[in-house]
C-alpha cells in the first residue's frame, strides 16, 4: 500500500525530528531580544503578518517543551507498545508538539492563533485514541472547551483594532494609545479565552475528563503544553496593561479558588490519573496567582518545572497502571507490586519535587511562590487559603502511596514488563533534568531582591510539608482500623460534594446525551479498559455491589449545588469588600 | 464522456496559465473570453467537480443521462461567464435549476423527492418575480448590457437593488429562503449534492459580483435594508445551527454547514468593504472545495450501510483509521482550522465584520464557535463510540482518491495568496 510506504517513511523522518528537538536544546541563551519577522502579507491589508519571538524565556519554554515532548514520545513506545494506531498516534503527537512550538515561538496573533488551534485539534484527537463512549464524550468536551477559549481570543483582539500589527512581545510598555474601555474588554476577553485553556473555574470541566486519553498524552497535555498556553500569553500583556489592585486580587482570589478546590478533590479521588489532573489544576491555580501579581519571572519558573515533574509523575503513574493489570484504583492493588522497585524511587523522588521538598526543583519555584505572598501583603485570606491547598498537595501526594501499603491481591504479576528499556531510560532523563534544572534555572535569572524575607516566613513550606505528613499519618492510622469499604463510601460523598460544587462533572459527562438526567447516576470510576471496550465486566461488578449504596441518585439535589456554588462566590465578594 | 470533458478542462487550464498576461490587457480576445480575475479560479472549480462526478458515476449507474446533465450545468456555468446582457444571465441562471431538478427526479433515493422538487421551482419562480420589475426599469433608462461604459447609465436606487437580487437571495440561500435546500440536499443523490453545492450556490455568488454592475454608484454599505438582511442571515445561522446539533440525517447536517458558510458570504457582500470580494471568492471557492467531499463520503457511507440516521452509523469508522482520518480532516476544514483555506476566508470574513462593526464580528465568532459544536460531533457521531454492529458489517475499503484532494485543499493555501 503507497500510503503505508509513505507513513513508515514519515515516521523514520520522525527520528530526525526528534534529533532535531533535542538540537533545539543547543539554542545559545543570548541576553538580546531578537524578534524575526517574516511579513507575510495578505492584499491590501497589513494586519497580518507572522513573526516570531525568541526572548530568552520564549527559548527556555520551547527547550522544555521538546525535550518533555522527546522523552515522552519515547515513553508511548513502552505504555502504548506496537497497536494498531501508533502511527497516526505519534504523527498526532508530534503535530501536538510543534502546535506547542509555534505557540510558544510566536510574535503575532496569527502564529498564536495557528498554535492554539492546533493544540486543540490535535488534542481532540489524541484524547480520543481509544475510540469509547467516555473517551468521545471527554474528546467533546476538550473541543469544545477549546473552540470557546478560541472564540473569547479572536473576540479580544477585535478590541485592538487601532495598532498596525499585534505583536505579543513581552516588553514593558504600555499600549501606545489609551483606548480606555476597549482595553479592559479585550484583558477579560483574554482572560476568558485562557481560562478555557489553562482550566479555571468556570471551564475546568475539560481537564478530569481528558484523563480518558493515554498516559504519555496526559503527560504531554497536562503538564506543559495545553494548560500553559493561556498563562503564556496572559504573561505577556500583563505590563502593557494598568491592572488595578481590584482587577488583581479578584483574579487572585480565583485561582485561589481553583486551587483549594481542586487539593480538596484530590484529597478523596480514587483514581489515580484524576489525582494526578486535580494536582495539575492545582499547580496552575498557584502560577495565576502569581502571574497576576506581576511576577512573570517566578510564574514561568513555576512552569518550567512543573512541566518536568508532573510529566515524570505521569509517566511512573503509567507504569504503576501497566503493572497493576491496567486498574487506576489506588485501592485496588492486582499485581505484586513489591517486585517493581525502580518506579517506586522515581515516585518518591517527584513527589518529592511536587511537594516542594528540600532542594528539589519543586522546592525552588514553590518556596519563591510561598515568599512573594508573604512579602506582597495582598490579602490574608487568600494567603491562608494557598497555604491549605499547599497542605492538601502534601495530603494527596501521599495518599498515592497508599497503592504500596494495601494487602488486596487479585492477580500475581509476571517479571515481563518489570524492566523495560524505554521506561527507565525516559524516567531517568527527567529524573535528571528535574532536580538539575530547578538550581540552575533560579540562579540565573530570578532576582536576589526575591529572597530577603524574614526567617520566620521562610520556614513555612517546611512547616506545610511536615504538619501535612503529621495529618496523613493519623488519618491513615484511623483508617487501618476502619474497613475498606466504610472508607471509600466516606470519601465517595465527599468528593461527589465538592465535584457538584464545581459543577465539574456536568460537562464532562453528560453534554452530548440525551438523558441528561443521568448526571447523578453512575458515578463509578472506570478502569484502564473500561476506556476500551464497553462492557463492564465481573470484577466491576462485585465492587460496583460493595458501593450500591453510593449510586448517587439525588445526594445533592442541584437546588443545593447552585447553593453551595453561590456561596462560595459570596464568600469571595465579601472578602473583596472587607479588604477596602 | 465526463472524463474527457475533465481533460478537456484541464488542458484548457494549464494552457490558460500561458494566457495570464491577457488579464491586464484590453484587447479583443480578452472581452471575448471575459476572462476576469474570478474566471481562472473557477475553471478550476469546475474542473475538479467534473473529475469528482465522474468517479462516483463510475461506482454507480453508469448511464449517459448523467454525464449529460452535468455537462449541461457546466455549459450554462460558462456561458453565465460570457454573457453581458442581463436578461440572458438571468435566464440561463434560473434554467441551471432545471438539470438539478431532473437529477432529483430521476436519481433520488425516496418519494419524497417531489416535494423537494416542488418547493425548488416554487421558491426560484417566486423570487424572479421582483427581478421582472427591475428589469422594466432597466429597461427604461438604461442598456441591459452590464459592461456598457458607466456614464451613460443612470444610477438606480438601491431598493430596486435589493428587489432585484431576491432572486439570487433564493439561491443563495439566505436563511429565511433556506428551506429548498435542505429538502434537495436531503433527497438528492450523491452527485445531485455535489453539483448543487458546487455549482449552483456558486453561481449566486457569481450573480453577487454581476449584478451590481447594472446599479453603478450605489454603495451597499450602512443601511437600513441591508442591516437587517445582515442581522437576519446571521441570527438565522447561528439559529439553525443549534438545530443542527441533535439532527439524526447526516445529509441535513451539511446542507445546514453549507448555508452557515453562506450566511458569511452575504454578511460579507453587504458590508460593502474593498476587501469583500475577494473575501467573497475565497469563501466561495473554500465551501466548494469542501462541502463536495463531505458529501461524497457522506454518500459513499450510504451506499455501503444503506442508512444515514445517525443512530445507526454510530461508531462505523471506529476501526477504519485511514478513512477516519480523512473524515476528520473534512470536518475539521468546515470548522477553518489552520493550513486550510477556509481558516483564510474566516480570517478575512473577520476582517470584513470587523470594519463593519464589533458586534457583527462577535456574532460572527459565535457561528464559528457553533460550527465547530455540530461538526466534531458529526465526527465522532462516526468515528468513536459505541458500535452498533448488528445492523452492518464493518467497513474495510480505503478511499484513495480523497488523498489528493485533501493535500490539494491544503496546498491551495499557498496557491491563493497570490
Amino acid at each position: 500500500m503507497v500510503l503505508k510506504k509513505w507513513l513508515t517513511i514519515f515516521l523514520i523522518n520522525f527520528r530526525v525530528v526528534l534529533i532535531f528537538l533535542f538540537l533545539l536544546r543547543i539554542f545559545p541563551l543570548i541576553n538580546n531580544v531578537w524578534i524575526f519577522t517574516s511579513s507575510y502579507m495578505f492584499p491590501m491589508w497589513n494586519f497580518v503578518d507572522i513573526s516570531t519571538e525568541l526572548t530568552t524565556n520564549a527559548k527556555i519554554f520551547a527547550r522544555v517543551v521538546s525535550f518533555v515532548s522527546a522523552i515522552i514520545y519515547l515513553y508511548s513506545y513502552f505504555y502504548l507498545g506496537t497497536a494498531k494506531d501508533m502511527n497516526t498516534f505519534r504523527s498526532v503527537l508530534i503535530i501536538f508538539v510543534f502546535s506547542m512550538l509555534i505557540l510558544v515561538l510566536s510574535g503575532s496573533f496569527l502564529t498564536y492563533i495557528l498554535g492554539w488551534d492546533g493544540l486543540g485539534v490535535s488534542s481532540f484527537l489524541l484524547v480520543i485514541y481509544y475510540r469509547s463512549l467516555l473517551a468521545t464524550r471527554s474528546g467533546l468536551a476538550t473541543f469544545i472547551t477549546n473552540r470557546l477559549g478560541d472564540f473569547f481570543i479572536i473576540v479580544s483582539f477585535i478590541f485592538l483594532l487601532g495598532l498596525d500589527t499585534i505583536q505579543l512581545e513581552t516588553n514593558t510598555q504600555k499600549f501606545p494609545i489609551n483606548y480606555g474601555i476597549f482595553t479592559t474588554l479585550f484583558f477579560f476577553m483574554l482572560l476568558t479565552g485562557a481560562f478555557t485553556k489553562r482550566a479555571q473555574i468556570p471551564f475546568s470541566a475539560w481537564l478530569p475528563a481528558a484523563i480518558a486519553a493515554p498516559t504519555p498524552v496526559s503527560a504531554l497535555v497536562h503538564s506543559s503544553t495545553l494548560v500553559t498556553a493561556g498563562l503564556y500569553i496572559i504573561s505577556k500583556f500583563l505590563y502593557k496593561l494598568d491592572l488595578t489592585i481590584n482587577v488583581s486580587i479578584f483574579f487572585c482570589a480565583a485561582t485561589v479558588v481553583l486551587s483549594t478546590l481542586a487539593g480538596l478533590i484530590a484529597t478523596v479521588e480514587s483514581d489515580l490519573k484524576k489525582l494526578v489532573a486535580m494536582s495539575t489544576l492545582r499547580q496552575i491555580g498557584l502560577i495565576g496567582y502569581i502571574l497576576f501579581l506581576k511576577e512573570n519571572n517566578i510564574a514561568l519558573f513555576h512552569i518550567f518545572s512543573h512541566a518536568t515533574f508532573k510529566s515524570l509523575l505521569f509517566i511512573v503513574v503509567g507504569s504503576f497502571i501497566i503493572y497493576n493489570t491496567g486498574f487506576q484504583d489506588i485501592r485496588v492493588k492486582t499485581a505484586d507490586l513489591s517486585l517493581v522497585k525502580i518506579p517506586i524511587v522515581f515516585l518518591i523522588a517527584r513527589r518529592a519535587s511536587l511537594i516542594g521538598f528540600l532542594y528539589s526543583s519543586g522546592f525552588f519555584s514553590k518556596d519563591l511562590i510561598i515568599l512573594t505572598f508573604c512579602s506582597s501583603g495582598i490579602s490574608l485570606i487568600l494567603y491562608f487559603f494557598l497555604l491549605f491547598s499547599c497542605f492538601l498537595t502534601v495530603c494527596y501526594t501521599l495518599k498515592s502511596f497508599k497503592l504500596l501499603l494495601n494487602n488486596i491481591r487479585l492477580a500475581v504479576l509476571d517479571g515481563n514488563k518489570t524492566s523495560s528499556a524505554w521506561l527507565s531510560i525516559s524516567a531517568m532523563g527527567l529524573l535528571a533534568f528535574t532536580l538539575i534544572f530547578g538550581y540552575f534555572f533560579f540562579w540565573e535569572n530570578i532576582d536576589q531582591e526575591h529572597c530577603v524575607i524574614e526567617a520566620t516566613n521562610k520556614l513555612l513550606g517546611l512547616w506545610v510539608i511536615i504538619t501535612g505528613m503529621v495529618f496523613r499519618y493519623l488519618v491513615w492510622k484511623k483508617n487501618i482500623k476502619t474497613s475498606l469499604t466504610r472508607q471509600s463510601i466516606k470519601y465517595k460523598q465527599l468528593k461527589i460534594f465538592f465535584i457538584q460544587i464545581t459543577n465539574l462533572n456536568w460537562i464532562s459527562n453528560n453534554f452530548f446525551s440525551s438523558t441528561f438526567k443521568n448526571r447523578y447516576i453512575n458515578f463509578y470510576e472506570p478502569t484502564w479498559w473500561n476506556y476500551i471496550s464497553e462492557v463492564v465486566s465481573k470484577k466491576n461488578q462485585l465492587l460496583a455491589r460493595n458501593h450500591r449504596e453510593i449510586k448517587t441518585r439525588n445526594f445533592i439535589l442541584p437546588l443545593e449545588q447552585t447553593l453551595y456554588f453561590l456561596l462560595f462566590a459570596i464568600n469571595i465578594i465579601i472578602m473583596l469588600i472587607v479588604y477596602f | 464522456m465526463l472524463t474527457k470533458c475533465s481533460q478537456f478542462l484541464v488542458a484548457s487550464l494549464s494552457l490558460s496559465i500561458f494566457f495570464h498576461r491577457l488579464y491586464k490587457r484590453n484587447d479583443l480576445i480578452n472581452i471575448l473570453l471575459r476572462k476576469d480575475e474570478n474566471f481562472f479560479l473557477l475553471l478550476v472549480i469546475s474542473a475538479l467537480t467534473l473529475f469528482i462526478v465522474s468517479t462516483q458515476s463510475k461506482e454507480r449507474r453508469l448511464s449517459p443521462n448523467v454525464s449529460l446533465l452535468t455537462i449541461s450545468i457546466f455549459v450554462i456555468f460558462f456561458i453565465l461567464f460570457l454573457v453581458n446582457n442581463i436578461i440572458t444571465f438571468y435566464i440561463f441562471f434560473e434554467i441551471s435549476v432545471v438539470p438539478l431538478m431532473l437529477f432529483i427526479r430521476y436519481w433520488g433515493y425516496r418519494l419524497e423527492r417531489v416535494k423537494s422538487l416542488l418547493y425548488i421551482f416554487l421558491y426560484t419562480f417566486s423570487m424572479s418575480f421582483p427581478f421582472f420589475i427591475v428589469i422594466n426599469f432597466i429597461r427604461k433608462t438604461s442598456t441591459y448590457n452590464i459592461l456598457a461604459p458607466q456614464d451613460t447609465l443612470i444610477s438606480l436606487d438601491l431598493v430596486l437593488l435589493l428587489l432585484a437580487s431576491t432572486f439570487i437571495l433564493v439561491k443563495v440561500p439566505i436563511w429565511m429562503l433556506h428551506i429548498w435546500l435542505i429538502k434537495a440536499h436531503v433527497e438528492a443523490s450523491t452527485e445531485g449534492s455535489i453539483i448543487l453545492a458546487r455549482v449552483v450556490l456558486k453561481l449566486a455568488g457569481v450573480a453577487f459580483i454581476k449584478l451590481p454592475l447594472m446599479f453603478p454608484g450605489i454603495s451597499i454599505n450602512s443601511n437600513i435594508i441591508t442591516s437587517t438582511i445582515l442581522t437576519l442571515s446571521l441570527t438565522g445561522a447561528i439559529i439553525i445551527a443549534f438545530y443542527t446539533i441533535r439532527q439524526r440525517d447526516l445529509k441535513l447536517i451539511i446542507a445546514i454547514s453549507s448555508i452557515i458558510h453562506i450566511a458569511f458570504m452575504i454578511l460579507i457582500y453587504y458590508t460593502g468593504h474593498s476587501i469583500s470580494l475577494w473575501t467573497l471568492l475565497i469563501i466561495i471557492v473554500a465551501h466548494g472545495l469542501i462541502s463536495p467531499l463531505i458529501f461524497i463520503f457522506v454518500g459513499n457511507i450510504y451506499d455501503y450501510i444503506s442508512s444515514r440516521r445517525r443512530g445507526i452509523i454510530k461508531g462505523a469508522l471506529k476501526r477504519l483509521t485511514y478513512v477516519s482520518i480523512i473524515w476528520f480532516f473534512l470536518t475539521i476544514f468546515n470548522i477553518a482550522v489552520p493550513l486550510s483555506i477556509n481558516f483564510i476566508a474566516e480570517i478575512y470574513f473577520f476582517f470584513n465584520a470587523m470594519a463593519y462593526s464589533y458586534f457583527l464580528s462577535v456574532l460572527g465568532i459565535v457561528l464559528i464557535f457553533i460550527n465547530g459544536l455540530f461538526n466534531i460531533y458529526l465526527y465522532t457521531s462516526t468515528a468513536s463510540g459505541q458500535n452498533k454492529d448488528y445492523y452492518y458489517q464493518t467497513l474495510t475499503t480505503e478511499k484513495t482518491i480523497f488523498y489528493y484532494i485533501v493535500i490539494f485543499v491544503v496546498a491551495v493555501l499557498i496557491v491563493l495568496t497570490n
